[in-house]
C-alpha cells in the first residue's frame, strides 16, 4: 500500500522547512520584504492631511483626519501595519540557515542591512504618526500580538537610529544594473538624518548630513526640477531612496487619482491656495512683501517651482490651457472629479505621454516610474534646518539653501546673511523653502507636527483659486478679487498631532493604550 | 391481480406450507429472498392462514399466493416489502343495456361504510357522493368509463365500468407517514422505526414550481431547516441552508456551517442536480440520524436520491415550463432635481460650497435641457432592461423487467437575467441502472452529466459584475447616460451602462460528470455486502474579456468628441479549474429477527480524496475588441498562474438497530473519521450517538384510543458530531506564499513571504446535541403532528483567530476556547379533509431557534457593525443606541457627542457608560440578524380537475441594518431614496430622519452604525402560487397521451413586511448595492405522461 492518504502537504506554497536552501531562496525572501515596503500612493496622498492639499472624497479618509474628525473607530487613514516589519523579522530570523558556502558573508551582511533598513523605515513611520507603538523584533504568536503593549516613542526612535548607524557600513554606496533601487548606505544615512531632524537631535543630524554631502557619496541636484520626477529620469543623482515601479507587473495606479478630470483623473489630491501663496515671487520675496505681485495675475513672476509642481488655471499642460473656471470646461470647480481648489498636482505628470503606451505605462493608471521617498534636496534643507535650530549659523547654511534655490531650472535669487541675518528669520525661510521644494512629497504633515503649527495651518476654510475665466487661446486669466473657492473647512485640536490607534486594534488587544484626547 | 409495483427480483422461492400463519410464511420468504417485510403488528393479526406450495417460483409468485384473499396487499420499495391494507373489489358489473347504471357501496378496509365519499366519472363533471350508509348510484353514458372514488385519508380508487351493475369498493387508508420508507444514512428505514429527526421532501412537493435550484426547493418546507436567499442572479441564486441554527463558524473564516450533501450515496454538490431528477430528499437534522456521517455531519446532512426505473411498461414523461422573471424590489431613488437639492442641503449643513444653482435644479425638474447637463437618468431601469425569459424542459424514460430497471432523464434549463448578458443554462443528463444478476448478486450504476454555461457582464473598473450593479445603484440621476453630442456620461469609476454595453464578458463553461457504481451481494440470508465507488469530475472553463473604454467630453450637439477618461487596457483571462473526487466505500449489513426481536447491524468503511487545481493565463493590449483569444494579444504584461490543493478523509462507521415488535426502538451509531486537515496525533475523531423510541400507540392500553389517535411515538437522542470543513486544507503548515513581487530598475523580481500562520495542534470541532420528539397522527390520519425539542452545543469551534496588527500575517486557524449553543423547537403539522368533490389540505412547519455564545476566552469579538460575545447570538448587530434626533442646538448642550461637528438634526447617541463621550465603549447589542423564527405553510385545494396550491414562507424575530440600500447623498455618486425626504431641517425639526450629511459621518450608518438603522426584518411571503388543470382523459386519450396537466406557477408574488419597502426583507442585513436583487417569477407549465 502506498503512503497514508491523509498525509497531504501544501502543493503550491513553501514552508520554512522547504526554504532557505540557497542564495536564491534568501534573495526571494528579501524581495518579499521589499514588496510593498512603501507605496507611492502614501507619498502622494499624504499632503492631503496637511495645509498643502485637500482630498474631496470623504470615503478616501484623508479629509476625515485633516478636518479634525478622526476617531479611533473612523481614523480616516491607517498606517498601523506591521507587514513589512514582520517580513523583515522573518528574513532576519531565518537567513542564517543558508550556509556560508552558499551565501558569502559580505552579501549576507548587505542583505541583512537591507532588511533592517526596511524594518527601521516602518518603525519610523509608525512612531511618527502614532507616537508609542509596539516594538517587536521577532515573529510573534497571535497571543503575543494580542497582548503586546506600546513602547515609548523615544525607545523606538533610538532603536531606529541605532539600526541605521549599524547597517550603514555594510551597505554599498551605489548599485549597478538590476540592483539599482536597493537600499544604499546613503539611504540609511538619509533616513537617519531625517529621523534625527524630526526628533530634534540637531547635532547628530548635522553630522549625518555632512557625511552625505561628502565622499564617497556623490549626490547632486538634478538640474531640471520638473524633470526630476519624470519616469525616464528615475534613479538620477539626486535620488537617495525611492519606491520602484514597473508597469503591469509592479505598477503604480495613483497618478490617475491625482490628475484632473479632463485627463480621466479623479483630482483626489488637490493643492491648496495656501501652498500656492507660499511660493515666493521671482524676486525672492514673499507675495505680501513684493509690491510687484498682482493678486489678480497671481501666477506671474513666481518661483518656477510653482509651475513645475502645480497645474494651475491658465497653465499650458497636456496640449491646452488648464481651465477650472469656465462653464463647459471638464475641469470646472464643482464638476465631478474636478479639483475643488482649481489646482492639481503636476509632479510626476508633467508630460502624460511619459505614460501613454510607453516603457513607463500603458496609461495613467498603470505606471512604472519610481516615486521618490528621500532626495538630496531634503538632506541639504535638513542640514540647513539643523544648523539653524542648533544655532550654528554659518556660511554652509546659506550655501545649502542656495544650492536648492539655484538649481539651474529654478534659479531663485540667493539668500544671504544680509537678508536673513538671524535664527528667527532663517527659521521662517527654511520652513517656507522646505514646504515649497518638497510640496506634494508627503513630508508636510510631519513638519506641521514637529513645528507644532497645526492650530495655525489646519484651522478654518481650505481655499482654492480665485474665480474668473481663462482665455482658451492663450491661457490669459481674468480673475475676480476675493472670489476664492472654498473646498472645505477644518478644525484642529492638539490631539491631532498624533493619529488615533485604530479601535479595531484595541478591540483585539485590550492592553493597547490610546493616544491622549481620542 | 392486486396492485403490485415491484422492482425486479429474481430470487427463486420454494415453499410448502399448509394452513400456516402468514407471519411464519413471510419469515420464510424473508430468509430465502433477502427481502424484509415491513408491517404493523396489528395488521398481520387479521391475516388468514395460508396454504401455499411452490417450487423454485419467483418472489412475485410466492407473494401473490400468500396475499391471495388477504385483507392487504404489498409494495416493494428497494429491498423492503411493505404490507398495506388492500382494496377489496367484489362483484363484477353485470351486463345491462345503456345507459349504464352503477350502484355501489363504499367502505373502509374493515367494511365500515364511508359516508360522503365522492364518486366521479373521470374526465367529466359527472359525479355524486355516498349517503350515510356508503351507498351511491350513478348513471354513466354509453360505453362506460372510469369511476374515481375518493375519500379523505384514503387512497383514491379507479374502477373501469362498462356495464350496469353493483360494485363494492373498500378503500384503503392513504399511505401515511407510518408506512413511508425514508432514506437515511447508508440505507432506508420505515418512518415508524426512525428514532432521529429526519425531514423529507418528495418529488411531489417540488413539482410544478419553477425551481432554479435545490435550496429554493427546500425553503419553508421543513421544520428546522432555514434557507436564506439574497441574490437573484441566474446561476448565482442559490440560498444558504442552515439546519437547526448556526452550528459552527464563530467569526469570519470559521468552519463551514452548511450541511453535507450526499447524492445517491456520494458526497456531491447541490448545484449538480436537475431538480426534476430528485425522487426524495431527506434532511438528517440531529445527531441521532446524522452521526453515521460523523465528521461532515455537524451541520446536518441532506440525502438526495434520484429517480430510478421501475419494473413495468416503459413510461415516458415530458415536463416543461416557461416564464419571465422580474426584480422584486428596487430602491426608490428620488428624481435628479431632488438628488441635487438634497446634496446642496448636505453641503450647506457642512458649510461647504453648494454644487447646484437654483437654475440647475429648475432644469432638472422641467427637463428642458436637452444637452445632457440636466438629465434625470433612471439608471436602474437602464440596467434592468431585459424581460428575463426562462424555460425548462425535461424528458424522462423509465422502465424495466424482472431483472433490470432503467431511468434516463434529459433536462434543459435556460434562465436569462433582467440585465443584459446575464444568463445561466443547464444541460443535464442522468442514467440510473440496476440489475439483479442472480439471487445473490445485484449491481447498480448511475451516470450523471451536467454542462452548465454561465455568463455575466463585467465592469472595466475593478472587473466584476457586482461593480455594474453597484454603479447603477450609486451613480446619480444627475449624470446623463449620454450627452447630446453622443459622449457617454461617467463618473470617476466610469459608467455602468458603458461597461454593460461594451464587448466585455465573463463566461464560464462548467462540466460535471458524476458516476457511481455498486453491488449488493447477499451470501447469506439477511446479510448484504455492498461495495461501491463514487467519482466526480468537475471542470470549469472561464473566459473573461474586459474591453477598454474611451470616454469623451460631453456637451450639446456638435461638441467635438475630445477624449477624456480612458479605462483599460483591454485584457483577457482564460482559466481552467478541475476538481476530482473519489470515494471508495464498503458496507456490510445484517438483518436478523428472533421472535419479535428485530435487529440490524451495519458496518462500513470509506476513503475520500479530492484534488483541485486551477490554471489561468491572461494577456492585455488587444488591438481592438473584435478578437478574444490570448494569441492575438502581445506577450508584454502577460500573466500565468496555477495552484492546487487536496484533502482526504478516511472513515470507519457502524450502526446497530434493535426493536421489539416495532414498539420499542433503539439505535446506536459510531463513526471514526481521520482528516488530512489535521496533523498526525490530532487527526482522528470519534463520533457516537444513541437514540430510542417508544411507539405508545402499539401498546395494548392504547387500543381504546385508536380511532382518535392513530399514532403516538416518543423519541429521544444524544450524539456527538464533528466539523473539519475549514477553507484552508493545510492549516497545520505555516505557509510561505510566492508572487511577492518588486522591481529593481525596471526589472521584475519575484519573492516569497510568510502568508498564514500554522497551528499544528488543530483538531476537530465538536458538537454535542440531544433532544426529544413526538410524532402523532389523529382522526384517521387526517391530522398529523410532529414536535421536537433540541439542544446543540458546539465546543472549541474551529476558526481563524484574530490577531493584532503586529502579528502581520494571516492568523492561523485555532480551536477557540469557547462554546455556543443552539436550542430550538420544531413543529410540523398537517390536516386534510374534503367536502364533497372539494378536498383540501394544510401543512405547516414552524421553527424557533435560540443561538447563544456561552463561553469565549479573550472576550468580545467585533467585526465592524457585527460582534459576538458571551450571552449574545453569534450573528449580532453592533452599534450605538440612538435616543432620537437633536431637534435644536440647545438640546445638544450637556450631552455626550461623537465629535465637535454635531449639531441640531443629528442623531443623539446614548452615552452608555456616562463618561461624557461617545466612543467604542458605548456600542451595544442591537439585535440578531439571523431569524429566530422561520415558518412555512402550504394550502392545497382540489376540485375535480382543478387544483390550487398556495405556499407561504416567512421569518420572524430578525433584525436588519439597512446598510447601503437606503442610498446616500452625493455629488455624482450616492443617491438618496425616499426615506431621506422627511429629514431634519430648521423648518422641520421633528423629522423622522436626521439632517443630511456628506463629509460628516456622525449620522452615517456605515461609519457609525446605530439602532436608528436597525429595523425589524420579519416577513411573510407568498412564495409560490400554483393553479393547475388536468385535461380530461377523454380528450387526452384521443391524442394518444396518458395524462396532461397544465399549470401556472408564480414565485415570490407577495411580501408582507415592516422593513423598507424597496429592500427585499429576505436579503436582510446581507442586502447591499452590489447584489443582484431577488426576483419574482411567473411561469406556465405543461406536464405530459405518455
Amino acid at each position: 500500500c502506498k503512503k497514508d492518504v491523509l498525509n497531504t502537504a501544501p502543493l503550491d506554497e513553501y514552508s520554512n522547512s522547504s526554504l532557505w536552501t540557497s542564495k536564491a531562496d534568501a534573495n526571494a525572501a528579501l524581495t518579499g520584504c521589499y514588496s510593498g515596503w512603501e507605496l507611492g500612493d502614501n507619498i502622494l496622498y499624504d499632503d492631503c492631511i496637511s495645509d498643502n492639499g485637500f482630498d474631496q472624497f470623504p470615503w478616501e479618509g484623508y479629509e476625515t483626519f485633516a478636518s479634525g474628525l478622526a476617531t479611533p473607530s473612523n481614523p480616516g487613514v491607517n498606517k498601523y501595519s506591521y507587514t513589512t516589519i514582520q517580513r523583515c523579522n522573518w528574513f532576519l530570523e531565518n537567513v542564517d540557515k543558508v550556509s556560508a558556502t552558499l551565501l558569502d558573508n559580505t552579501l549576507r551582511d548587505r542583505m541583512k542591512g537591507e532588511a533592517r533598513f526596511l524594518r527601521a523605515y516602518r518603525y519610523f513611520v509608525l512612531s511618527q504618526v502614532y507616537g508609542d507603538v509596539p516594538l517587536t523584533l521577532t515573529n510573534i504568536t497571535t497571543a503575543e500580538a494580542n497582548t503586546i503593549t506600546r513602547t515609548p516613542k523615544a525607545t523606538v526612535v533610538d532603536f531606529v537610529l541605532k539600526e541605521l548607524a549599524e547597517i550603514a557600513p555594510a551597505l554599498p554606496v551605489s548599485y549597478s544594473g538590476s540592483d539599482i533601487g536597493r537600499i544604499t548606505r546613503g539611504a540609511a544615512l538619509a533616513l537617519k538624518a531625517r529621523v534625527e531632524l524630526f526628533n530634534a537631535k540637531y547635532t547628530d543630524c548635522i553630522t549625518t548630513c555632512q557625511l552625505l554631502m561628502t565622499a564617497p557619496f556623490s549626490y547632486s541636484l538634478y538640474p531640471n526640477y520638473e524633470g526630476l520626477f519624470r519616469p525616464q529620469n528615475s534613479n538620477n543623482k539626486e535620488v537617495i531612496l525611492d519606491v520602484q515601479y514597473l508597469q503591469n507587473d509592479n505598477a503604480e495606479w495613483v497618478l490617475g487619482a491625482m490628475l484632473p478630470n479632463s485627463y480621466g483623473g479623479w483630482s483626489s489630491m488637490a493643492p491648496t491656495q495656501s501652498l500656492v501663496d507660499a511660493y515666493e515671487t521671482k524676486n525672492g520675496k514673499e507675495i505680501q512683501n513684493d509690491p510687484s505681485y498682482d493678486p489678480l495675475q497671481p501666477y506671474k513672476n513666481r518661483d518656477p517651482r510653482l509651475d513645475a509642481s502645480i497645474i494651475r488655471p491658465g497653465l499650458y499642460h497636456n496640449g491646452g490651457y488648464f481651465d477650472p473656471l469656465s462653464q463647459g470646461s471638464s475641469d470646472l470647480v464643482g464638476n465631478n472629479n474636478a479639483s475643488p481648489t482649481g489646482y492639481n498636482w503636476k509632479k510626476y505628470v508633467a508630460d502624460l505621454d511619459d505614460y501613454n503606451n510607453s516603457a513607463y505605462g500603458t496609461d495613467i493608471w498603470n505606471t512604472g516610474g519610481s516615486i521618490i521617498v528621500i532626495r538630496y534636496a531634503e538632506i541639504l534643507l535638513a542640514y540647513a534646518e539643523a544648523k539653524i535650530e542648533a544655532n550654528q549659523i554659518d556660511a554652509s547654511v546659506y550655501a545649502a539653501i542656495n544650492l536648492v534655490r539655484q538649481r539651474p531650472t529654478v534659479n531663485m535669487p540667493v539668500v544671504t546673511n544680509a537678508l536673513y541675518p538671524d535664527q528667527a528669520s532663517l527659521r521662517t525661510l527654511i520652513r517656507r523653502e522646505r514646504r515649497v521644494e518638497l510640496a506634494g512629497e508627503g513630508l508636510r504633515w510631519y513638519d506641521i507636527q514637529r513645528w507644532k503649527i497645526g492650530s495655525t495651518v489646519l484651522n478654518g476654510n481650505v481655499k482654492g483659486c480665485l474665480n474668473g475665466s481663462v482665455d482658451p487661446s492663450n491661457g490669459n486669466l481674468t480673475l475676480i478679487p476675493n472670489s476664492n473657492f472654498v473646498a472645505g473647512s477644518r478644525s484642529f485640536a492638539d490631539k491631532n498631532y498624533l493619529w488615533p490607534i485604530p479601535q479595531k486594534e484595541r478591540d483585539i488587544n485590550k492592553e493597547l493604550s490610546q493616544n491622549q484626547g481620542y | 391481480c392486486l396492485q403490485v409495483s415491484a422492482t425486479g427480483y429474481s430470487q427463486r422461492i420454494t415453499l410448502s406450507q399448509q394452513n400456516a400463519p402468514l407471519e411464519k410464511v413471510l419469515k420464510e420468504i424473508e430468509k430465502q429472498s433477502g427481502y424484509t417485510f415491513a408491517y404493523t403488528g396489528t395488521m398481520v393479526d387479521k391475516a388468514k392462514n395460508v396454504s401455499v406450495s411452490i417450487v423454485n417460483g419467483s418472489l412475485e409468485q410466492a407473494l401473490n399466493l400468500c396475499f391471495n384473499g388477504q385483507p392487504f396487499t404489498y409494495t416493494i420499495i428497494e429491498k423492503t416489502i411493505v404490507i398495506k391494507p388492500a382494496i377489496v373489489v367484489e362483484a363484477a358489473p353485470k351486463p345491462a343495456p345503456p345507459p349504464i347504471e352503477v350502484k355501489g357501496v363504499v367502505t373502509d378496509a374493515a367494511g365500515k361504510a364511508l359516508s360522503g365519499a365522492s364518486v366521479n366519472l373521470k374526465g367529466s363533471t359527472q359525479g355524486t357522493s355516498t349517503d350515510k350508509n356508503g351507498n351511491f348510484l350513478i348513471q354513466l353514458p354509453e360505453g362506460g368509463g372510469k369511476l374515481v372514488i375518493s375519500y379523505v385519508g384514503y387512497e383514491p380508487y379507479e374502477l373501469a365500468v362498462s356495464r350496469s351493475g353493483t360494485v363494492k369498493v373498500a378503500l384503503k387508508l392513504a399511505e401515511t407517514k407510518v408506512d413511508e420508507v425514508v432514506v437515511i444514512g447508508y440505507g432506508t428505514q420505515k418512518r415508524l422505526n426512525v428514532t432521529g429527526a429526519v425531514s423529507t421532501v418528495s418529488s411531489k412537493d417540488i413539482a410544478d414550481r419553477p425551481i432554479t435550484n435545490i435550496p429554493n426547493a427546500i425553503q419553508g418546507k421543513m421544520a428546522g431547516v432555514t434557507v436564506t436567499t439574497s441574490n437573484g442572479q441566474p446561476g448565482r441564486d442559490a440560498g444558504t441552508i442552515r439546519v437547526r441554527g448556526i452550528g459552527s463558524g464563530i467569526g469570519s473564516g470559521g468552519a463551514s456551517t452548511t450541511p453535507a450533501v450526499i447524492i445517491d450515496g456520494v458526497p456531491g454538490s447541490i448545484g449538480d442536480l436537475n431538480p426534476n431528477d430528485i425522487e426524495s430528499m431527506s434532511v438528517l437534522k440531529d445527531a441521532a440520524s446524522s452521526a453515521i456521517y460523523g465528521a461532515r455531519a455537524s451541520n446536518g446532512v441532506i440525502l438526495i436520491t434520484t429517480k430510478k426505473g421501475k419494473k413495468g411498461s416503459l413510461q415516458m414523461r415530458y415536463n416543461m415550463y416557461a416564464g419571465v422573471q422580474d426584480i422584486t424590489r428596487k430602491p426608490d431613488f428620488l428624481p435628479s432635481w431632488q438628488q441635487a437639492e438634497l446634496y446642496n442641503e448636505a453641503r450647506a449643513n457642512e458649510n461647504a460650497p453648494l454644487k447646484w444653482t437654483d437654475t440647475d435644479i429648475q432644469l432638472f425638474k422641467d427637463g428642458t435641457d436637452k444637452t445632457g447637463a440636466h438629465p434625470n437618468t433612471d439608471w436602474l431601469s437602464l440596467l434592468y432592461s431585459e424581460p428575463g425569459w426562462q424555460q425548462n424542459h425535461n424528458v424522462s424514460v423509465s422502465g424495466g423487467d424482472e431483472r433490470t430497471n432503467y431511468m434516463v432523464s434529459l433536462g434543459y434549463f435556460d434562465q436569462k437575467g433582467n440585465i443584459q448578458k446575464s444568463r445561466y443554462q443547464k444541460f443535464n443528463g442522468l442514467i440510473n441502472l440496476n440489475s439483479q444478476l442472480n439471487k445473490k448478486i445485484g449491481v447498480n450504476a448511475g451516470l450523471g452529466f451536467l454542462y452548465a454555461p454561465f455568463q455575466e457582464p463585467v465592469s472595466t473598473y475593478a472587473t466584476s459584475f457586482s461593480q455594474i450593479i453597484r454603479m447603477a445603484n450609486r451613480i446619480s440621476n444627475t449624470v446623463p447616460d449620454k450627452w447630446e453630442n453622443g459622449a457617454l456620461g461617467y463618473v470617476s469609476d466610469g459608467s455602468a451602462m458603458a461597461w454593460l454595453q461594451s464587448p466585455s464578458f465573463n463566461r464560464w463553461q462548467n462540466y460535471t460528470v458524476t458516476a457511481n457504481a455498486g453491488a449488493d451481494w447477499s451470501p447469506l440470508p439477511g446479510l448484504h455486502v455492498k461495495p461501491s465507488f463514487g467519482y466526480r469530475l468537475a471542470i470549469g472553463q472561464q473566459q473573461q474579456y474586459v474591453s477598454d473604454i474611451q470616454y469623451y467630453k460631453g456637451g450639446p450637439a456638435g461638441t467635438p468628441l475630445t477624449p477624456t477618461k480612458y479605462q483599460g487596457p483591454n485584457n483577457l483571462l482564460n482559466a481552467t479549474d478541475r476538481t476530482v473526487y473519489t470515494l471508495v466505500q464498503g458496507l456490510a449489513e445484517y438483518t436478523k429477527s428472533i421472535g419479535h426481536h428485530n435487529m440490524k447491524l451495519l458496518a462500513g468503511a470509506s476513503q475520500e480524496y479530492s484534488v483541485y487545481n486551477i490554471f489561468s493565463g491572461s494577456r492585455q493590449g488587444f488591438l481592438n475588441n473584435s478578437l478574444t483569444q490570448l494569441n492575438v494579444a502581445p506577450a508584454l504584461g502577460q500573466e500565468a498562474k496555477g495552484s492546487s490543493n487536496d484533502w482526504a478523509l478516511q472513515s470507519v462507521f457502524g450502526r446497530f438497530n434493535y426493536n421489539f415488535r416495532e414498539k420499542y426502538l433503539l439505535e446506536a451509531n459510531l463513526r471514526f473519521d481521520g482528516s488530512s486537515r489535521f496533523a498526525k496525533g490530532h487527526r482522528w475523531g470519534k463520533f457516537p450517538s444513541v437514540s430510542a423510541g417508544w411507539v405508545l400507540s402499539k401498546e395494548n392500553f392504547f387500543s381504546g384510543l385508536t380511532p382518535a389517535i392513530d399514532l403516538l411515538k416518543v423519541r429521544a437522542f444524544w450524539g456527538k458530531l464533528g466539523n473539519q470543513q475549514i477553507a484552508n486544507n493545510y492549516a497545520y503548515f505555516e505557509s510561505i506564499a510566492g508572487g511577492q513581487v518588486y522591481s529593481f530598475n525596471q526589472t521584475l523580481v519575484t519573492g516569497v513571504a510568510p502568508n498564514a500562520g500554522a497551528n499544528p495542534l488543530l483538531q476537530w470541532e465538536e458538537t454535542e446535541s440531544s433532544g426529544v420528539g413526538i410524532d402523532a397522527a389523529f382522526l384517521a390520519n387526517k391530522l398529523t403532528l410532529s414536535l421536537d425539542y433540541f439542544e446543540r452545543k458546539t465546543e472549541n469551534p474551529l476558526m481563524r483567530s484574530q490577531a493584532g496588527a503586529p502579528y502581520a500575517f494571516t492568523p492561523p486557524y485555532v480551536n477557540v476556547d469557547g462554546a455556543m449553543t443552539n436550542k430550538g423547537i420544531e413543529v410540523s403539522a398537517g390536516y386534510r379533509d374534503a367536502i364533497g368533490a372539494f378536498n383540501y389540505s394544510v401543512n405547516g412547519n414552524f421553527t424557533y431557534i435560540k443561538n447563544k455564545v456561552t463561553r469565549l476566552t479573550g472576550g468580545r469579538v467585533i467585526n465592524d457593525n457585527t460582534f459576538y460575545d458571551v450571552g449574545t447570538p453569534l450573528y449580532s448587530l453592533y452599534g450605538y443606541e440612538t435616543e432620537g434626533i437633536y431637534q435644536k442646538t440647545a438640546d445638544i448642550t450637556g450631552t455626550a457627542v461623537i465629535n465637535n461637528k454635531v449639531s441640531a438634526g443629528d442623531l443623539k447617541y446614548k452615552d452608555q457608560n456616562d463618561d461624557g463621550k461617545i466612543d467604542a465603549k458605548d456600542k451595544v447589542f442591537l439585535g440578531t440578524y439571523f431569524p429566530k423564527i422561520t415558518y412555512g405553510f402550504t394550502l392545497f385545494s382540489g376540485y375535480k380537475n382543478f387544483e390550487l396550491t398556495l405556499f407561504f414562507q416567512g421569518a420572524a424575530a430578525v433584525k436588519a441594518m439597512a446598510g447601503t440600500l437606503i442610498g446616500s447623498v452625493g455629488p455624482d455618486v450616492g443617491k438618496p431614496t425616499s426615506v431621506f425626504l422627511d429629514r431634519w431641517t430648521a423648518a422641520n425639526p421633528s423629522a423622522a430622519f436626521p439632517r443630511l450629511w456628506y463629509s460628516y459621518k456622525q449620522n452615517d450608518p456605515l461609519t457609525n452604525p446605530s439602532s436608528f438603522w436597525v429595523k425589524d426584518a420579519s416577513y411573510l411571503r407568498l412564495k409560490n402560487v400554483m393553479v393547475g388543470y388536468n385535461i380530461p382523459q377523454a380528450i387526452v386519450k384521443k391524442v394518444g397521451l396518458n395524462n396532461v396537466k397544465v399549470y401556472y406557477s408564480g414565485q415570490n408574488l407577495l411580501t408582507f413586511t415592516k422593513f423598507y419597502k424597496w429592500i427585499d426583507p429576505e436579503t436582510g442585513s446581507a442586502g447591499s448595492i452590489y447584489n443582484y436583487p431577488q426576483v419574482k417569477i411567473n411561469t406556465f407549465g405543461v406536464n405530459v405522461t405518455f
